[in-house]
């Protein structure tokens, strides 16, 4: 199945599962990433690398800082897929969360990615498969699945349920600027 | 099951029986050698590794390094893995380095492994040659094939030091074992590592599952060479690289 389109105006809220693991990364995530912590960013996609053995978006917060966010899957298997730049593409509004550098540059593999795609200001939302919510974002929403980047569709209801329901527990962590 | 005649070569094995063997041994004719037909693209599964970060490196019954292999552990950082500058993991490191879709292509004389992750493609001589005292040293190492009844047996040597997941030297060897499960459903991968310099005993990795996968195929691999500017040097070229691609 190819993935949802940002540009696609008939959807306030899409969520991709992200499979993205060690397992299926070039790097040893370990040895970048702490994988034990879990940044959240919120800005606008300024740039794209699709490239491997990773792709990279970069967000810049609306403080003007730029983060990197790399993908687990390699382009080639993302592309396959139907992934191209208009995914998530240049200028969306996005929150991403992922596991920081640890090296301490701004730059985190990511975990999950929430994109605005419509006017109504709801965001797309792309994210992990190891969060609590994922489950219950499964229940609310449609598959839209692509076999790696599992993929589900919220409606803005969904997103506000997800919302009450977990609360800073993942879906709305803190953001780190 | 195929069974294919190698002419000029001694056989291992005969799917014909004993008597057969004798018979044809006797009379001094080319064997069969059974070979099972394994050609096709694969989801290729990971082979967990017993000295890898799920075991925090720690030495165990099933991962016997030793002290130097430790010591030598600690040269593998996130600066040099060779994957920063588009070199491919090498032998040991791509086992555990799947899922990712791979084509085998069989002959009766070879078998080609093409991975679509970095495009590495291991061709292996069935019943080839030893190799010789002046084979280099290489990533994916000199390899030889050969069938011992429907199960697939590679043995490679010749490979370089590798530091990082799974650590080995130049003297490592790695015994490959590809069989096909009971119905014929999924191509298992057995790996064992002797390596007499970082470890005591043999390292075998957890049985990797392929899976057939007829409706993939091997696409064009690129790679970005400038992955050291993003985590190493200057952030902001990277992606102004982005622009002019």
């Amino acid at each position: 199945m190819k993935p949802f389109k940002a540009t696609s105006r008939s959807m306030a809220w899409v969520a991709y599962l992200s499979c993205s693991s060690a397992a299926l990364a070039h790097h040893a995530a370990p040895a970048f990433f702490d994988v034990r912590d879990t940044v959240s960013v919120e800005g606008t996609v300024t740039a794209h690398r699709l490239s491997n053995p990773h792709s990279y978006f970069r967000v810049t917060t609306d403080d003007g800082v730029d983060w990197a966010f790399e993908s687990g899957p390699s382009w080639t298997a993302l592309a396959k897929l139907g992934w191209d730049d208009s995914t998530v593409p240049n200028g969306a509004r996005v929150r991403m969360t992922g596991n920081p550098a640890l090296n301490g540059r701004p730059i985190a593999r990511y975990q999950t990615i929430m994109v605005q795609v419509a006017d109504d200001a709801a965001p797309v939302m792309i994210f992990g498969g190891r969060a609590p919510w994922v489950q219950r974002a499964q229940d609310l929403g449609s598959d839209c699945g692509n076999g790696i980047e599992a993929c589900v569709m919220l409606d803005s209801s969904a997103v506000a349920t997800l919302q009450a329901e977990f609360g800073d527990n993942g879906v709305w962590s803190a953001l780190r600027r | 099951m195929r069974v294919a005649f190698q002419p000029g070569r001694s056989a291992t094995f005969s799917a014909a029986g004993p008597v057969t063997v004798l018979l044809v041994l006797a009379a001094g004719l080319p064997i069969a050698q059974a070979q099972v037909d394994i050609s096709g693209v694969y989801l290729a599964g990971r082979a967990e590794t017993p000295c890898g970060r799920s075991t925090n490196f720690a030495r165990s019954e099933a991962c016997p390094i030793n002290e130097l292999g430790l010591a030598r552990r600690e040269a593998a950082t996130a600066e040099n893995d060779p994957g920063l500058d588009c070199i491919a993991d090498g032998l040991s490191r791509h086992f555990t380095r799947l899922p990712r879709p791979v084509e085998i292509i069989q002959s009766d004389d070879e078998i080609i492994f093409h991975h679509e992750y970095f495009d590495v493609r291991r061709i292996i001589p069935i019943g080839g040659e030893p190799p010789r005292p002046d084979t280099p040293h290489t990533l994916h190492g000199y390899s030889l094939g050969r069938w011992e009844g429907e199960v697939l047996v590679i043995e490679t040597s010749h490979l370089v030091e590798n530091i990082h997941t799974i650590q080995t030297s130049p003297m490592t060897t790695t015994v490959e074992r590809f069989q096909w499960n009971d119905d014929r459903t999924r191509l298992l991968l057995d790996v064992e590592i002797d390596d007499p310099v970082y470890y005591d005993g043999p390292v075998r990795l957890a049985r990797a599952e392929y899976v057939p996968n007829p409706g993939d195929y091997i696409a064009e691999w690129f790679c970005s060479m400038d992955q050291r500017e993003l985590f190493f040097g200057d952030f902001d070229s990277f992606f102004d690289d982005a622009a002019d691609e």
